[in-house]
């Protein structure tokens, strides 16, 4: 083999992982769509260290919770999972959310933003289905995470920070060390937003993001999960 | 592998990932944080670095050390195929643990649908078809040689 030869041989190589005929996004994409789905089996396994184990599950009736254009929330397409200590969730990817104005006036209102995995108590599943048609508000969240595979830009703090504001308001601005929280999601507690709800960046691996205060301020965690 | 192959490939690899989509193999050269409380200790200095960036600049390291360069592309590019290629045999295992509570049974394929909301393709398939394979053997290879005087790796590619 030559070096052209090696370099057509790559070349093609290239072009046919991108070549996906069922598909109109190349392989990168996938490959973020499926770390979306890792994501959220691992993000199952962190409620159960904090609710206890799994008691009942009810995977999506579509075989399928992964959705190549973000929209409404719906049971088909999520895992229902009971744990032990009595709580009850919807665990769904790709997601649009109300904001925060939605906490005040008690009806849809205003723009939707996408997260890529989102928990919902299952005490709030009538309220998000009928008066919000599948878009859960803040009133209605447990936890919001955003996956990155291996896209890492400046925007993405931008983006992180603008679903905090869409999502919640800050109380006081404590950016004190936070120290491990064991009874917390993946033991970092929500000292800050209102609601409290957390938001956490999953990477395969971390890499420099964002500083301690700033994410000591939103309440933002970046975690390793694969 | 001699340093002018090593500068000729490099130039290669770099430009065609950055133009086929791939940029995110970039991600996989910028420093990595090994622990929670590292990552806490780093101050925002706005010194950032993008994907394509990371990319971009072993380019413009390989006049002066190349093997040294094409070394941590194909590092970064092994991370990226071989945690991709992971990826569906990671989900299965982690899913593994509910399906013993679940009705029906979990399904451990993943399964993307389509914007039409009836298309579905599955994932798994896609992330451990062949071609990832011999990207991966392709990439081993490379890595495995790059420290080399000649090009006999050529040779070693003949049967992939």
């Amino acid at each position: 083999m030559t070096v052209q030869t090696l370099k057509n041989k790559f070349n093609r190589l290239v072009r046919e992982l991108n070549n996906n005929r069922r598909l109109d996004m190349g392989f990168s994409t996938v490959v973020e769509a499926g770390y979306e789905a890792l994501v959220l089996a691992q993000v199952m396994k962190e409620y159960s260290r904090i609710y206890g184990p799994a008691t009942k599950v009810a995977p999506p009736a579509r075989r399928t919770f992964l959705n190549q254009k973000p929209g409404q929330f719906r049971t088909d397409k999520a895992f229902e999972v009971t744990f032990q200590k009595g709580r009850s969730f919807y665990f769904a990817a790709d997601i649009e959310l109300f904001g925060l104005y939605c906490t005040v006036d008690k009806r849809p209102h205003g723009m939707l933003f996408e997260a890529d995995i989102v928990v919902i108590p299952v005490e709030n599943l009538v309220e998000v289905l009928t008066t919000f048609r599948g878009y859960p508000a803040p009133q209605h969240l447990d936890a919001v995470y955003e996956c990155k595979f291996g896209k890492y830009n400046k925007g993405q703090l931008r983006e992180l920070l603008g679903l905090r504001r869409h999502l919640t308001a800050l109380n006081g601005g404590d950016v004190a060390t936070r120290h491990p929280d064991p009874a917390a999601l993946h033991q970092f507690a929500c000292k800050n937003a209102r609601p409290s709800i957390p938001i956490k960046m999953v990477r395969p691996s971390l890499r420099k993001f964002f500083d301690e205060e700033t994410a000591n301020l939103y309440d933002l965690q970046q975690l390793a999960l694969f | 592998m001699t340093e002018q192959t090593a500068r000729d490939l490099l130039t290669y690899l770099v430009t065609t990932f950055l133009n086929n989509g791939f940029s995110d193999v970039g991600t996989f050269l910028l420093p990595e944080y090994g622990t929670q409380s590292q990552y806490e200790q780093v101050n925002n200095n706005y010194q950032y670095r993008d994907s394509s960036t990371a990319l971009q600049e072993l380019i413009a390291n390989r006049g002066t050390r190349p093997k040294e360069a094409l070394r941590r592309l194909v590092t970064a590019a092994q991370q990226y195929f071989n945690l991709a290629a992971a990826i569906p045999k990671a989900y299965a295992g982690a899913i593994a643990g509910f399906d013993s509570t679940a009705r029906p049974r979990i399904d451990p394929t993943i399964r993307l649908l389509g914007r039409d909301q009836e298309t579905v393709t599955n994932v798994s398939a896609v992330l451990e078809n062949s071609q990832v394979r011999q990207m991966q053997r392709l990439l081993g290879i490379l890595g495995e040689r790059i420290g080399e005087e000649d090009d006999s790796f050529l040779n070693d590619l003949d049967d992939l």
